[in-house]
């Protein structure tokens, strides 16, 4: 509430002062888009410009659906102060000194403080609140324990009616309070000096979730507080050199860049780790699990990294660049005890779970980054270029050693005992090219690229790949009306060797270390046929296949094409469009398994299945502004269209045969439901200048957002029942928890929040009075493309 | 062994070309010594283009050139960066001469042109545009930027805002952080630049930091650890599972869980079907799938965390 008097204060004060100040001592802090209308500058006085006007939505969406809507931004109805900027001209008129707040009537928002005196200083703070809302739709039976937390349950535990029916419990979501101090000095022209500070505040919920008892339940999603605290310093000085000159008259160094860095950064969470109660279990068991669980949070951590770039320019626009950063990155936080179930300790095993080999990780990683490149203009129309990267990430941490491991709280597991992996990795890249203008106006390249890694073979199966990629592209700018550009690729990875694991299906690849081709195709297109026309075309396909994968990740191609246009017939007028369109295709071969390894349905053939992964993105916008009457009259519009869709379709290539009735139906893919979301935003501003000083906008804007996802959004549940047979239980609407329990029983094995982002509606209009609208350029909403 | 002996002997092919060009080519680039009779000076330029002018005058860069410039080629004014124009000035503005203009159509090279500002401008985040992949590509700094009048509220931008510029090229990239599942870049919230360095980076794509992982940890800290259990594709690269440009999928993931995970973790749990009348269905496959019970997946740093559910 104090955040809204604060911003009705703001409102007031913005009011007070834009009345105050004499139009004479207006200067742009911003300037206009009609510069030539602003008064002009004097020096020594305060500059302002502010928004301010009232809010109102014809159709709003209700509490329940807000939560996309509300995603990142918070639109709210009543008065808004959309804008205030103040300056401030120095009486020598050197130096920009400004002060912008945006929103203050909204949840997120945004202020920023600039004082620069060119070539000797440039402060600048930075400070914005911004949200991510989860969702507004959830809802728990549990009571709420901490801020947004409703994580602890009655006793007797809820039955099924009580999770079905139990109340909303409000938005999930987490606040972001970053501000960012910077200051720049110039001690000379040859140097810059840069020190910044960035805070950031994490408050709120997200929702989690945990398994109390194995795979098979019971498990319950929940909401996780949220009060993190991030802090990052960063100081960094960079030198050039003048022209160097030799006394002969010849320099193999025609000037010199670096830059040396140092960075801090340190993670504080103010929270361990949150308990969650059993939805099953009022009193702890050592069969059936512990009453409440104990999920960790993420430990606090640290990181130093310092970095050096250094740069040389040769004779024949030759330019040698190398840099090397290192990174040191620490974790110390007290372990958590294995469990918090009781009793566990009346087993004879417990001792082998009560101690630990040190109380806490000490955990340290090492990142090392070495960078060289060389770039060269030999002669006209020649570029050669080579680059060398190495990347290196050492886990220094000694090794931890778990004798048990209590699993889910309800039992202790000898079999589970676990010695942590450290799995260092190395990356290397190169690149070679050489770039020759061939032709009038046609310039190709010829490059090579690798890609090794190295990664530990025990942990990983495979100890290292190695890639190559070369590639060749063209580039045409024998027009003056536009450029072409055209790339290809083709490239190999390959890996020494393979270590499959004892569970793993033969021939199973993973696809982040499996053999791979793949092929990359761009064509690009950018037409100026004349000054007021510019249209962009491109295409992209590339494809990756895993030939020496049977099963595992078999191929994932995307094709895009994009479509856009840029056009200003006049001055008053400007139009733009664009269109992209992007398919995604990722086929997964894999097999079913169950039983034992020694049953027939555990490595049964006719239990294959292929997946396949497609993946629809196609996005439509327009956008408009115009001056309608120069220098009185502006009017902008928007809108897109944003269709998403993917489809998870899954097929057996023989019917399954061999297990049991239920087994060959549980083995028998089956396609998902197509997902959908789409969003159709609008925004179309009018605003008319009364004078220098004074303007009034009409702000329309609407959004359309719908979606559908079954596996959030009306569901039919039923209990362990299996397909073809009368469900116990059928529920229709958001996953409300409780999943599969009988009527009035608390035997439902899986418990959701319910949450997911609604479909909505809505439209809005702003109304405002602008004082000095020409400092205030006219915004054009979310589809600012 | 054999692939750096690889790196190097193809390195040093291309420095031993370089340098045997050096020796032997002469220089095609050396700066130019124009007349200072070539010059007609500010005073001349703002005759015609006060108006054009104005805004320029009240920015920074203006303030520093056209009010206290520190070196002889400040002192030239719009001259330090259009070059000589007295023959462009003494013939009404008919020609151009030796003058540079910064338009698409620019009759002077991308080079040259950028040469101009990197005069001033080579140092800080663009040490290492030389030899960069805008560079490479022949983009003009004049692409992204203009310093006559203000598009945005920052940077000198020749859109409103960073993804609108970079837009300009990157439809792609554009329609992506459209996608229902994105990080704030459409509500600016966030930048481009969060992530990129545009001017040049020795880091992949751009990136402003040594590895796609340690630039997600700018934000997103809680997930650099170290942990007692690390996920290593973590450690290795969040681009393994997700897209930063941003998805169709729950938390901008590549592929649906269980899918996703199936790629590396194909048996255990691995169930073909969606049937809500199958339990394993609906404990793998609902809500949030293999999450529902790893939870912890980014790493966990409890001692029964092993498997990311505690």
């Amino acid at each position: 509430m104090k955040r809204y008097q604060l911003s009705l204060t703001l409102c007031a004060v913005a009011c007070g002062i834009a009345w105050g100040i004499p139009t004479t001592a207006f200067t742009q802090a911003t300037p206009p888009q009609t510069p030539a209308q602003a008064p002009p500058v004097q020096a020594g006085g305060i500059t302002t410009a502010a928004e301010v006007g009232i809010r109102n939505f014809l159709k709003e969406p209700s509490a329940l659906d807000k939560g996309k809507f509300e995603q990142y931004t918070s639109t709210q109805a009543g008065p808004v102060l959309e804008r205030l900027k103040i300056g401030y001209v120095p009486k020598d008129s050197f130096g920009i000194y400004q002060f912008t707040y945006r929103r203050p009537s909204d949840r997120d928002q945004s202020a920023w403080l600039q004082a620069k005196r060119p070539g000797a200083y440039d402060f600048q703070l930075h400070w914005e609140r911004l949200q991510h809302t989860f969702s507004t739709d959830a809802h728990s039976p549990g009571a709420e324990n901490s801020p947004m937390g409703f994580n602890t349950l009655p006793t007797p535990r809820p039955d099924s009616t009580a999770w079905r029916n139990a109340p909303y419990i409000g938005a999930i979501r987490t606040v972001w309070e970053p501000i960012k101090m910077s200051l720049g000095l110039t001690p000379s022209v040859d140097a810059d000096f840069l020190a910044e500070y960035l805070r950031t505040t994490k408050l709120g919920g997200i929702p989690s979730s945990m398994s109390f008892n194995g795979s098979s339940g019971p498990q319950r999603e929940f909401v996780s507080p949220v009060n993190q605290t991030t802090s990052e310093f960063r100081i960094a000085h960079s030198f050039t050199s003048p022209e160097l000159t030799h006394p002969e008259g010849y320099s193999p160094i025609k000037n010199y860049q670096f830059t040396v860095a140092y960075e801090y950064s340190r993670f504080q969470n103010a929270l361990t780790s949150v308990m969650v109660d059993n939805p099953m279990q009022a009193v702890n068991s050592s069969t059936l699990g512990a009453a409440t669980s104990r999920l960790s949070l993420a430990p606090n951590n640290s990181a130093h990294s310092a970095s050096f770039v250094g740069a040389v320019t040769l004779p024949l626009r030759t330019r040698f660049t190398g840099s090397v950063a290192t990174s040191w990155q620490y974790q110390n936080d007290a372990f958590l005890p294995q469990t918090n179930n009781d009793s566990l300790k009346t087993l004879a095993t417990y001792s082998t779970v009560a101690t630990l080999a040190r109380p806490s990780l000490d955990g340290k990683v090492v990142t090392s980054t070495l960078n060289f490149a060389l770039s060269s203009h030999p002669f006209a129309g020649l570029t050669l270029a080579a680059r060398y990267r190495s990347y290196d990430y050492k886990n220094e941490t000694a090794m931890f050693h778990i004798n048990a491991m209590v699993v889910s709280d309800r039992s202790i597991a000898l079999a589970d005992s676990l010695y942590t992996e450290a799995s260092p990795f190395t990356k290397q890249n190169s690149d070679i090219s050489a770039t020759y203008d061939i032709a009038q106006g046609l310039a190709m390249q010829l490059g090579l690229g690798t890609e090794n890694w190295t990664r530990e073979l025990d942990v990983r199966g495979v100890g290292s790949t190695k890639e190559q990629t070369p590639r060749v592209s063209f580039d045409y700018r024998g027009f003056d009306w536009g450029t072409l550009h055209a790339s290809y690729s083709k490239g190999e990875r390959r890996s020494d060797t393979y270590i499959e694991s004892g569970t793993e299906l033969l021939a199973f690849r993973r696809f982040d270390t499996a053999d791979r081709n793949r092929e990359q195709l761009n064509l690009m297109a950018s037409i100026t046929p004349i000054d007021q026309v510019t249209l962009g075309l491109s295409y992209t396909t590339g494809s990756d296949l895993f030939p020496n994968s049977l099963y595992g990740t078999q191929s994932d191609k995307n094709v895009t094409t994009g479509v856009d246009l840029d056009w200003t017939p006049t001055k008053r007028l400007s139009i733009s469009l664009g269109y992209s369109d992007e398919a995604i295709d990722n086929i997964l071969n894999m097999r079913y398994r169950t039983g034992t390894a020694t049953s027939v349905t555990y490595d049964n053939y006719t239990y294959r299945w292929t997946n396949t992964n497609t993946d629809r993105t196609t996005v439509v916008s327009a956008g408009l502004i115009a001056a309608v009457i120069p220098d009185r009259v502006d009017f902008s519009a928007t809108v897109s269209r944003i269709n998403g869709r993917f489809w998870v379709l899954n097929s057996n290539p023989n019917s399954p045969a061999g297990g049991t009735i239920a087994q060959n139906l549980s083995a028998t893919a089956q396609d998902w439901p197509e997902v959908t979301q789409s969003l159709t935003p609008v925004t179309m501003s009018l605003r008319l200048r009364l004078s220098d000083n004074w303007g009034v906008t009409l702000r329309y804007q609407a959004e359309n957002y719908t979606q559908n996802d079954f596996r959030t959004l009306a569901p039919i549940f039923t209990s362990t029942t299996l397909a073809g047979l009368t469900p116990n239980v059928n529920f229709t609407g958001n996953l409300p928890g409780n999943v599969g329990a009988t009527t009035g029983t608390n035997t439902g094995q899986y418990h959701f929040l319910g949450n997911n982002y609604n479909p909505y509606q809505a439209n809005w209009l702003t109304f405002t009075i602008s004082w000095h609208p020409s400092a205030l350029p006219l915004e054009v909403g979310r589809p600012a493309f | 062994m054999t692939d750096i002996r690889f790196l190097f002997r193809h390195a040093a092919y291309g420095l031993g070309l370089s340098l045997a060009v050096l020796g032997f080519v002469p220089s095609a680039l050396s700066a130019q010594q124009k007349a200072a009779s070539a010059y007609a000076g500010s005073a001349s330029c703002l005759d015609c283009h006060k108006k054009m002018a104005a805004p320029f005058l009240e920015s920074a860069k203006g303030q520093q050139l056209m009010g206290r410039p520190r070196t002889e080629h400040e002192k030239k004014g719009c001259e330090s960066c259009h070059g000589p124009s007295k023959q462009h000035a003494n013939s009404g503005g008919e020609e151009r001469g030796d003058m540079i203009v910064y338009s698409r159509k620019s009759p002077t090279p991308v080079t040259e042109r950028n040469a101009i500002c990197l005069q001033c401008h080579q140092k800080t985040a663009r040490t290492l545009w030389k030899g960069s992949a805008h560079e490479a590509r022949n983009v003009a700094c004049t692409d992204c930027h203009v310093v006559m009048h203000h598009e945005s509220e920052r940077g000198a931008l020749k859109k409103s805002s960073v993804a609108a510029t970079c837009g300009s090229c990157h439809q792609q990239k554009v329609a992506a952080i459209q996608k229902n599942s994105h990080m704030p870049l459409g509500e600016q919230k966030m930048e481009c630049t969060s992530c990129h360095n545009p001017h040049g980076s020795p880091n992949e794509k751009l990136l402003i930091k040594s590895s796609v992982s340690e630039t997600c940890y700018q934000c997103h800290q809680e997930k650099r650890g170290p942990f007692l259990w690390q996920h290593i594709p973590v450690a290795e690269s969040c681009a393994n599972c997700h897209d930063s440009h941003g998805s169709n999928k729950e938390k901008m993931l590549k592929l649906s869980r269980p899918r996703l995970c199936q790629q590396c973790h194909p048996t255990g749990h691995g169930s073909p079907v969606a049937r809500a009348t199958d339990a394993a269905a609906v404990r793998f496959t609902y809500n949030k799938s293999c999450s529902n019970c790893h939870v912890n997946i980014h790493g966990s740093n409890h001692t029964a965390g092993a498997f990311f559910t505690r």
